[in-house]
């Protein structure tokens, strides 16, 4: 006797796909500070420059510029300062402007050109464009400049709002 | 006398396998919303949405069999229904993701609404398994307030055998 084949009977199946994504924090950045030059002044006649780098202590003044602010006063340069919040240890970078400008306090006073920007940041202290989170999705840094002073610029501090953006590498 | 026991063949079955995931990646959201879509080819469209990284989307991939339980190598046509069920909206986080537009390269078809049944057809099959391979792309609509979060949104699949010939 032979065997008959079994007949094919159909089926049914059932199971689950899965779709993902991971959705990572959104980037933003705050501008604590702007980028301060302090309170300088030209030589009568002279021009200048004031770098002030986002990781050094004091400024540097070349040509006819020099500061002009008292000891005891609260006039010193200082680089501007940025907070940056997202997603916990990526990196990110910072993209500057080419070129800035400074104001001084007192009215009248001429805007200056900034130039030669550059950032850097607390978690990625060796790189001039990018930053890095730390474990609580924070990072800050630093930014700096060249001042441009021509001559009979009046004394006075000077200051400037740098607009920046960041992206997540 | 020996007597030969007639060998018996193994019942036929069904299976259904997801192979792939449907993968959006890694991504950060503009506003508050935005959108990305992976076509059943992998290509990738978006609004809304920043990138973070590269090299991770990609299509869901199944595969359908048909075990006819034996080795007989006599030719079968299969004509199988599928059906995907709507798959969830997902929360997580502050994060809200809405899975839609399933698109699929089964030929003769494009799109795969839910609940709507397909007809995939598999022809002369020679083999012991009977199988085919599908990918399925879809689009991810995103909402944030603020937070980021990792979704995993599941995609419910029927099949049904309706005809061995």
């Amino acid at each position: 006797m032979l065997a008959s084949p079994a007949s094919a009977q159909p089926g049914s199946s059932t199971a689950q796909g899965t779709a993902t994504a991971s959705v990572v924090e959104p980037l933003t950045v705050l501008a604590q500070s702007p980028l301060d030059f302090g309170t300088i002044a030209v030589a009568a006649g002279g021009e200048g420059t004031v770098i002030v780098g986002p990781a050094s202590v004091a400024a540097q003044y070349s040509g006819a510029a020099r500061s002009a602010c008292a000891a005891t006063g609260h006039c010193f340069p200082s680089p501007a300062r940025f907070l940056v919040r997202g997603e916990a240890l990526r990196s990110y970078r910072i993209e500057l402007p080419a070129f800035a400008s400074a104001r001084g306090d007192r009215p009248g006073s001429p805007s200056l050109a900034i130039t030669d920007l550059i950032s850097v940041s607390a978690g990625s202290p060796a790189s001039t464009d990018s930053g890095a989170l730390d474990s609580e999705g924070r990072d800050q840094f630093l930014v700096g400049g060249t001042l441009s002073i021509p001559a009979g610029t009046p004394p006075d501090r000077y200051t400037a709002e740098i607009a920046v953006t960041v992206t997540y590498n | 006398m020996l007597l030969a026991l007639p060998a018996r063949a193994a019942t036929p079955e069904t299976t259904i396998t997801p192979q792939t995931e449907l993968r959006f990646g890694s991504f950060a959201i503009s506003s508050s919303s935005g959108w990305i879509r992976v076509s059943p080819q992998g290509a990738v469209t978006q609004s809304g949405i920043v990138k973070v990284s590269s090299g991770d989307t990609g299509a869901a991939r199944f595969t359908i069999a048909y075990d006819r339980g034996n080795n007989g190598q006599n030719r079968l046509d299969l004509t199988i229904l599928l059906v995907i069920s709507a798959p969830p909206v997902v929360q997580s986080g502050g994060v809200t993701g809405r899975l839609t537009s399933l698109q699929t390269d089964l030929p003769g078809l494009t799109q795969l609404l839910p609940g709507q049944v397909a007809t995939v057809q598999i022809t002369n099959c020679r083999t012991r398994v009977c199988s085919r391979t599908f990918h399925v792309g879809g689009r991810l609509d995103v909402t944030s307030n603020g937070g980021g979060a990792v979704l995993a949104i599941p995609i419910p699949v029927d099949v049904t055998v309706i005809s061995v010939r």
